[in-house]
């Protein structure tokens, strides 16, 4: 009987002290701050400081990984590869004779045959005189 | 005596501001000429003008290029100039005419009394023409004609 009633003593104490802390909140708010300050918040296993930068790490690397991955498995959009593909046209000028710098008016030689060309080199067209008299190595 | 004076000081003046007067001088050009032995004996290039090297280079199939000669021929119109280049050729250039920055040339190689290249040409840009063929050695003489300005 003893034990039943100071079960129920306890009872009204906890009921009591509830209603003093539900009528004043600073109480609540004190005991809160109490407990953040001298207890430890419960912190994931991952989230541990000295896991933290390999597991940040890990992630990294493997959201790395993915991004590698992805050029190879995504296939090219159809409309980009016409566009790049696209062949394009060279327009050849043809030469003008304002363009060149020397203009050959008469050739001759009594020692071989003779070649007047022309060749460009480097966007400029150079004019070659040559003779060949047969036994040179030209 | 003071006249005398006074006439030299004139006198003096005179050359000082017209340092030229004598008549009309006919226009001059400078040209300049490179005398390269192209052969195939090794790979050297000895050029004084580094820009004959690459137009060389496209032009030709040979391996090595050596100058051998170089001159700046200064003509007046109507003048000739006579260059003695190895191998006893003889290159003659004469200025037939020049008409605002177009040069009207007369080239002639020759040996021996017979004309190994004879040609008109006229030269407008910097850009050079090349003579070549005269066997000399184991290669061949290549002359780069060009107008300085």
């Amino acid at each position: 009987m003893a034990a039943g009633e100071e079960e129920k003593k306890i009872r009204e104490l906890f009921k009591t002290y509830m209603a003093e802390e539900l009528k004043h909140p600073e109480i609540g708010r004190r005991k809160k701050a109490f407990i953040q300050e001298h207890f430890a918040p419960h912190i994931p296993f991952v989230l541990r400081p000295a896991l933290l930068v390999p597991t940040l790490s890990f992630i990294f690397i493997c959201v790395l990984a993915l991004q590698l991955m992805k050029p190879v498995t995504k296939p090219i959009p159809q409309v980009a590869l016409k566009e790049t593909v696209k062949p394009k046209t060279l327009e050849r000028t043809p030469f003008e004779e304002g363009d060149l710098g020397v203009q050959v008016k008469q050739v001759s030689s009594d020692m071989g045959s003779t070649l007047v060309f022309q060749k460009s080199s480097q966007g400029v067209p150079v004019i070659v005189i040559w003779v060949f008299t047969g036994g040179s190595n030209q | 005596m003071k006249r005398g004076r006074i006439f030299l000081g004139w006198l003096l003046i005179g050359v000082l501001l017209f340092p030229s007067y004598g008549g009309s001088q006919a226009p001059a050009l400078t040209l300049k000429v490179a005398v390269i032995l192209a052969s195939n004996e090794g790979s050297d290039f000895d050029l004084e003008n580094d820009a004959y090297r690459d137009q060389l280079i496209r032009l030709f199939s040979y391996t090595a290029y050596e100058q051998v000669r170089g001159y700046s021929v200064v003509l007046e119109e109507g003048e000739q100039e006579l260059i003695a280049i190895p191998g006893d050729y003889e290159l003659i250039l004469t200025l037939q005419r020049l008409e605002g920055e177009k040069v009207f040339l007369h080239a002639l190689i020759q040996k021996g009394g017979n004309k190994f290249l004879d040609t008109e040409l006229s030269l407008l840009g910097p850009t050079p023409v090349f003579l070549g063929g005269p066997p000399l050695d184991s290669g061949n003489l290549v002359l780069a004609i060009e107008k300085l300005y």
